[in-house]
């Protein structure tokens, strides 16, 4: 019998092999907040939290190289339904992480990107080209979803609602 | 700065079709087909981008793959509505805001500064009325020592501070600093937050000068370091050519044990070898920092000091004595293998629902697929 796990030196018990990492294919992203989000930075949280502290974006850009990932690319989907903290969140958001975030762009700060059609704004482009005004993505990062009509926001909601849907469609898909 | 060692990723290719948030009633054969083709477009670059960009090790990398950590030591800046009194924000007035450094080793200081300007980049006058810094500790334990900022206004209208958490009550203080600064500005108190994660001990001393030699697949950099606490040390630094220019960011990940022991950090040659045009030689490692990784707590780290500038300058002025050869690893391999897998599974799978279709090439040579 066995769980099918290694123990803590990587060995599995079946097999003998061993196990030196995680083996992901790739990662779907649903309103990541990789590059923080400025809702931490005005305090809206409780800020004893670790989590919390590491979301200021500042911390979130500084605490590790996004750009590293093994060359496992990273799928990301930008929610745009936000209303409630447009006051505070940059550019378009989700009422919890901004595009900059959410879409993965890379430099230890945060900044504003839209929808297309916003004329005072930058737009956050889709896949991995850089957008407009200049900034970039992580490398392996890709935007494969931005959310034009601005439909969704940040919550699940207990029922795969919000942005997390739209990856779960996908992920439907992809196992199909 | 032009990155010469690969170029940036070609702009704009979308792999994924597009992403279907509600499926049409019923099995669409046309809907089918798409989501089958898409997938066989998905293992394709993901197959063929892993090959190309594995040529080289996750430690040695181009430097254009990395454009945020190639000058760690430049200010982190940002600039965000004037948060006010209460909560709210006044979009009128934006407060810019500048710190030099996120983490700080033992020893080391950060510069903090803030101004305020209207929409149209006018200066808006702005007084600092308070400002201390506290660590942040977990709910239900004792507060962490609290700090007094001393703000003074400069010429050009900012407001700048220099904090060294040695020198004060924070000294022994392991974790985030917060730094609130009040503020008025156009008539309203105003305030923003400036964080820091101050490490508070040294757990291992760079020692003696760095060393180069040409290893069995790359050129190598060794940097001695006295390990006084045992464990796992994340380390990086950049590789400019002869003109300044990024080349690449070398990287270390390892256990090191109590003692004197080396931090080596890499060109891989084949990315010499590779980059079209060749970099100007002698390439200078510079600007190195680190850290001891402290796994499943918080924080998560004890930092190295960091060197910044040039550590040392390379005496390798030809490639003619360095390796050529890719990288290869069983994690290469056994990733190929999946992701081959994968794109064969795809094929089939549409070649099975629509066996007219034609598919496209097996190879990894159309343009797109290796970004």
């Amino acid at each position: 019998m066995t769980n099918a796990g290694a123990n803590a030196s990587g060995v599995c018990a079946a097999s003998g092999g061993v196990q030196t990492g995680w083996n992901l294919k790739w990662v779907r992203v649903a309103a990541g907040a990789a590059g923080g989000s400025e809702l931490a930075n005005a305090g809206a949280w409780a800020t004893s939290e670790p989590l919390v502290q590491d979301l200021k974006t500042s911390t979130a850009r500084a605490m590790y190289n996004h750009n590293d990932t093994r060359n496992v690319w990273f799928h990301r989907y930008a929610g745009a339904r936000g209303t409630a903290y447009s006051f505070l969140l940059p550019g378009q958001d989700d009422e919890v992480v901004a595009y900059h975030s959410s879409g993965g762009v890379a430099g230890n700060a945060g900044r504003s990107l839209c929808n297309p059609g916003d004329w005072l704004c930058d737009d956050l482009r889709l896949g991995t080209a850089p957008n407009q005004g200049g900034s970039v993505k992580w490398s392996w990062h890709s935007v494969v979803f931005r959310d034009d009509g601005e439909r969704f926001n940040h919550y699940g909601d207990g029922n795969w609602a919000g942005v997390i849907g739209v990856v779960r469609e996908a992920m439907v898909d992809t196992a199909n | 700065m032009l990155p010469v060692a690969a170029p940036a990723p070609p702009a704009g290719l979308h792999f994924f079709g597009p992403v279907p948030v509600v499926h049409p009633a019923g099995e669409d054969a046309s809907v089918r087909r798409r989501q089958l083709a898409g997938q066989v477009r998905l293992t394709q670059h993901t197959y063929c981008s892993y090959l190309q960009h594995t040529r080289y090790p996750h430690t040695s990398r181009p430097a254009a793959q990395h454009p945020d950590q190639l000058y760690p030591n430049q200010p982190v800046r940002e600039s965000n509505p004037m948060r006010v009194d209460g909560g709210d924000s006044d979009p009128a007035v934006l407060v810019q805001t500048m710190q030099s450094r996120v983490y700080l080793a033992a020893g080391e200081t950060v510069t903090l500064s803030l101004r305020a300007v209207d929409a149209r980049g006018e200066v808006v006058p702005l007084m600092v009325t308070r400002a201390q810094a506290q660590g942040m500790v977990a709910s239900g334990t004792r507060a962490a020592p609290r700090v007094t900022l001393a703000f003074s206004q400069e010429d050009g209208g900012d407001w700048r501070a220099t904090f060294a958490p040695q020198a004060g009550a924070l000294a022994g203080f392991h974790g985030t600093i917060r730094s609130e600064v009040r503020f008025s500005a156009a008539g309203r108190a105003g305030v923003v937050l400036f964080d820091v994660i101050h490490s508070p001990e040294l757990p291992a001393i760079w020692t003696g000068a760095a060393r180069e030699a040409i290893g069995p697949v790359a050129l190598e950099f060794t940097l001695p370091l006295d390990v006084r606490l045992a464990g796992r040390y994340v380390v990086s630094g950049r590789i400019d050519d002869a003109l300044g220019r990024p080349f690449a960011l070398a990287s270390f990940n390892e256990l090191l044990g109590q003692g004197t022991q080396a931090v080596a950090l890499r060109v891989h040659g084949k990315l010499l070898h590779d980059a079209d045009p060749a970099p100007s030689l002698p390439l200078v490692l510079r600007d190195v920092e680190g850290y001891l990784l402290r796994e499943n707590t918080d924080p998560d780290r004890l930092l190295l000091a960091r060197r910044e500038g040039p550590v040392l300058v390379s005496r390798t002025l030809s490639l003619a004595g360095v390796p050529d050869s890719e990288w290869q690893s069983e994690e290469r391999s056994r990733y190929l293998a999946e992701y081959a897998r994968d794109r064969m599974a795809a094929r089939e799978r549409l070649a099975a629902f629509d066996p007219a279709t034609t598919l496209p090439p097996a190879g990894c040579s159309a343009p797109g697929l290796v970004q």
